[in-house]
């Protein structure tokens, strides 16, 4: 069953068409790694499906809600949908501890406690119950990404959605940040991953995508993505990073 | 290999090299710098003095300020309502010793901070009193020298300097590592406030039985008639700090809310009720007062419980739009005051109730918030319109300090979040509230200040509609209070300005709200990034309340520039401007300083995330 549809998505910055009709299924607990150069709308289209931004023309659903202008809609989806953000975006002037428990107080309308137990959880989970009183500004790239994987998780979604989590981090830290998504995905979360990180894409991966100039060029397993691509578009992007 | 994991070194610690290599490395570098320095010291000395010998010459009236004290205060409130004013300070200083006592985090400061801080101090009154002039000229023509400063009295006063100064410096050398408590330090120094006021003595004018003033002046108490109550005051703060502590360690959650909103509640009942002497009579409240709160609050119930289900949801802009348009009918319709403002709020809550009311619970605490506050408001209103029987000559009775405190308590606390919508407003996405808050700060910030004074003094009433009458200072709260919102909304706005896209869209992608993005989110971190401009505009509302006295209202600078020089009756004080203006000064240094100090330390707690 697909918890994600998307039918011929199209978007357009201006007279730029970032995404020319972009057509996918994703199944419940997929792990779907989206790849391609800059500028070919791979970050867009995550974008689009917790409406962070617009698509014009075509469908999205999620979870059996359509993506539209209703506020409500809207709502319900992005309480089911955790985003990470390449920047992490964490709110500087709370502490790790009020960043994971805040959506789930004041839009899940959990108690106090509840919260602040489920985010020690979670932050057991993703490594770093030290730091829980400190504030953003006061940890590594690498652990603020991880309480920003945190945050995402306090608030049970259905669908995890990456965008390029590892690219501001050193390279010491982007395995720590990739061995808390691995687990994640073994735990059965469906998740859209963009990312330039090949090695967590054989790895993990169900489906690899290449998106080029808006538009889906290839759609493979791990296995035949990489060593037996369709598309001469695929070989020169792999021929380029590997 | 366990003694590699703690190879980690402490830092070498600085200590202080000596006096000698101080002023060498900092003051006597070099030739060029040892003049400078020299010159400078011989500079400040001269003009110490100078300032000094200007402060103790006989010339100066300080009579003038220590008679006229009541004068600066409270201009010409009566006497017999005192206590009134007593009751309002008690009740802030109750409510300030419960917050106190409640939020206490019982935190310590070293004695060695304390006591450096009290050396500098001491140290600087033995300096001054050491370069202090001993006579002073009188006549500039024939340069008469009078003594003004014995050499006993000096000595005195070396000694007791010299002694505090011994003291802390022995605390701060043998006592380093003690620690005590700061909120009992703080209640401390407030003591020695208190207490000085009963020990410090300073001429005062007095005239006996057949109304001719003595010769010399007597020596009296700085606060003659206040000290009483002032201690009682004291003891009440004492009293309230322990029971806010008490309350806090027995855990009493109820608190946490009540402390906010009698804050809120004070200043409104303050100026509507003790300020004022109200008529309540049974049929007024029962015949109108009464049905009014009942009727709003049954709207006020179905709005929050109907409004947002399923078939109206989509009528929900129509309602907006629909009662805002009432609420402006009513505006011009010739109702009672509480009607129109009741209608108004009435389109607030339409608005905000479907986003705010999404639970059960939530729809229950809206629905008393609500009614409370009609409630509130109703008799608020009544307090506030009804007419004053405090008989005061002139045409207000707040007068003096009094009067500089209202227009900038309240100037302050009307133009914060007006200020903060309007900058809201200013950025929002709707093009009507946009164009109309840019238009409003435009208009507000290329007119002058004294402009918008006459404006509210003078043309108001010609746009309001006719029966609807303000109070001279209702009128130059309001002016005060749009002109510095308007101002503020542009700080603000810099704040929003600084907040980073992702901000914005992490809080949309966990699910926030709007309403919920900007309050929890945006706002904070605007806000912190602003807090010096703002606090450079508190600052300056406080001292641009003086430009009231243009529209006839008697502020402190007014009393002291104007009223006291020209007092002739009495006690003779013609000519004694200097002073007065000196003292003016003085007195809004003290606030505006602490202002300024206070906020330097909300700065630093707030900074603490930003690291």
């Amino acid at each position: 069953m697909s918890i994600i549809q998307s039918i011929d998505v199209k978007k357009w910055y201006g007279d730029f068409q970032a995404l020319k009709g972009i057509t996918m299924d994703i199944g419940e607990g997929e792990v779907l790694v989206i790849c391609g150069p800059s500028g070919s709308g791979k970050s867009t289209f995550i974008r689009c499906i917790n409406r962070l931004e617009q698509h014009q023309d075509g469908q999205i659903i999620v979870d059996g809600i359509e993506l539209t202008n209703d506020l409500k809609n809207i709502e319900a989806i992005r309480s089911e949908v955790g985003m990470v953000f390449q920047s992490f975006n964490l709110f500087p002037h709370l502490t790790v501890l009020q960043n994971i428990t805040l959506a789930p107080i004041w839009v899940r309308k959990k108690s106090k406690a509840d919260a602040e137990e489920k985010a020690m959880e979670l932050l057991e989970r993703v490594g770093i119950p030290e730091q829980a009183e400190k504030f953003p500004g006061q940890l590594s790239g690498g652990q603020q990404q991880r309480v920003a994987i945190a945050r995402a998780l306090a608030m049970e979604p259905k669908i995890m959605l990456f965008d390029e989590p590892t690219s501001a981090l050193d390279p010491e830290m982007i395995k720590e940040v990739l061995d808390v998504m691995k687990e994640l995905a073994q735990s059965g979360m469906t998740m859209i991953v963009v990312t330039h990180e090949m090695g967590f894409a054989k790895e993990v991966a169900d489906r690899v995508m290449l998106f080029d100039e808006g538009q889906l060029v290839e759609e493979n397993t791990p296995d035949e993505f990489f060593n037996n691509p369709k598309s001469d578009r695929t070989k020169l992007f792999l021929s380029q990073i590997l | 290999m366990s003694d590699n994991i703690n190879t980690q070194e402490s830092p070498p610690e600085v200590q202080f090299a000596g006096v000698n290599r101080w002023l060498r490395e900092n003051l006597f570098s070099s030739t060029g710098s040892s003049i400078l320095t020299f010159l400078s010291i011989g500079v400040i000395i001269g003009l110490f003095r100078s300032i000094i010998g200007f402060f103790i010459s006989p010339e100066r009236e300080w009579t003038a300020i220590t008679y006229n004290l009541r004068l600066y205060m409270v201009q010409a409130y009566p006497e017999s309502d005192f206590i009134r004013v007593w009751i309002t300070i008690g009740v802030v200083m109750g409510l300030l010793g419960l917050t106190w006592g409640f939020n206490s985090i019982s935190e310590k400061v070293s004695l060695k901070s304390t006591s450096t801080s009290l050396m500098k101090l001491f140290s600087s009154l033995f300096l001054l009193v050491l370069i202090a002039p001993s006579s002073v000229v009188v006549d500039k023509v024939e340069g008469t020298q009078v003594e003004v400063f014995q050499q006993s009295l000096r000595l005195y006063l070396l000694g007791i300097f010299g002694i505090l100064l011994l003291l802390s410096y022995l605390v701060r050398t043998k006592l380093s590592n003690q620690e005590a408590s700061k909120d009992y330090l703080n209640l401390f120094y407030v003591g020695l406030l208190v207490v000085t006021l009963w020990i410090i003595k300073v001429p005062t004018v007095t005239f006996d039985s057949s109304n001719v003033r003595l010769d010399p002046d007597p020596l009296m108490p700085l606060a003659t008639s206040t000290k009483t109550p002032w201690t009682y005051l004291y003891v009440l703060l004492i009293a309230t700090f322990f029971i806010g502590k008490y309350l806090n360690s027995k855990n009493v959650s109820v608190v946490k809310r009540v402390l906010p909103v009698s804050w809120l509640l004070t200043p409104l009942v303050v100026v509507t009720w003790i300020y004022r002497k109200p008529d309540f009579t049974l049929t007024q409240i029962a015949t109108l007062d009464l049905p009014v709160i009942l009727g709003f609050s049954v709207v006020g119930y179905l709005v929050i419980n109907y409004l947002n289900s399923e078939k109206l949801m989509q009528y929900q802009r129509y309602f907006i739009y629909g009662s805002l348009l009432i609420s402006v009918i009513v505006f011009t319709l010739p109702v009672l005051g509480q009607l129109k403002l009741l209608f108004f709020l009435l389109w607030i809550l339409i608005s905000v109730a479907p986003t705010v009311a999404n639970s059960k619970e939530s729809a229950r605490s809206l629905f008393i918030v609500w009614t409370v506050a009609i409630a509130i408001l109703i008799l608020l209103m009544r307090g506030g319109s009804s007419e004053s029987l405090i008989v005061v000559p002139g045409s207000s009775i707040y007068g003096g300090f009094a009067l500089t405190w209202v227009l900038a308590f309240f100037g302050i606390a009307i133009s914060f979040p007006f200020g903060v919508m309007l900058a809201l407003g200013r950025t929002s996405t709707f093009p009507i509230i946009r164009i109309i808050c840019t238009a409003l700060i435009e208009l507000v910030r290329s007119v002058p200040f004294i402009t918008w004074l006459f404006f509210g003094s003078v043309m108001l009433t010609f746009f309001l509609p006719s029966g609807v009458e303000f109070d001279e200072v209702v009128r130059a709260v309001v002016v005060t209070s749009i002109f510095s919102a308007a101002y503020l909304a542009e700080n603000v706005r810099g704040g929003l300005q600084s907040i980073s896209k992702g901000q914005f869209e992490a809080a949309d992608a966990v699910g926030l709200s709007t309403l919920q993005r900007i309050s929890l989110i945006v706002m904070p971190q605007a806000l912190r990034a602003v807090i010096p401009p703002i606090v450079s505009q508190v600052i300056s509302l406080f001292k641009d309340t003086s430009l009231v006295a243009i529209v006839g209202l008697f502020d402190l600078l007014y009393i002291g520039s104007k009223v006291i020089p020209n007092q002739s009756q009495g006690a003779n004080f013609l000519g004694t401007i200097q002073e007065n203006i000196l003292f003016c000064a003085i007195f809004y240094w003290l606030f505006t300083y602490s202002f300024a100090r206070r906020s330097m330390k909300i700065e630093k707690r707030l900074g603490l995330g930003e690291r």
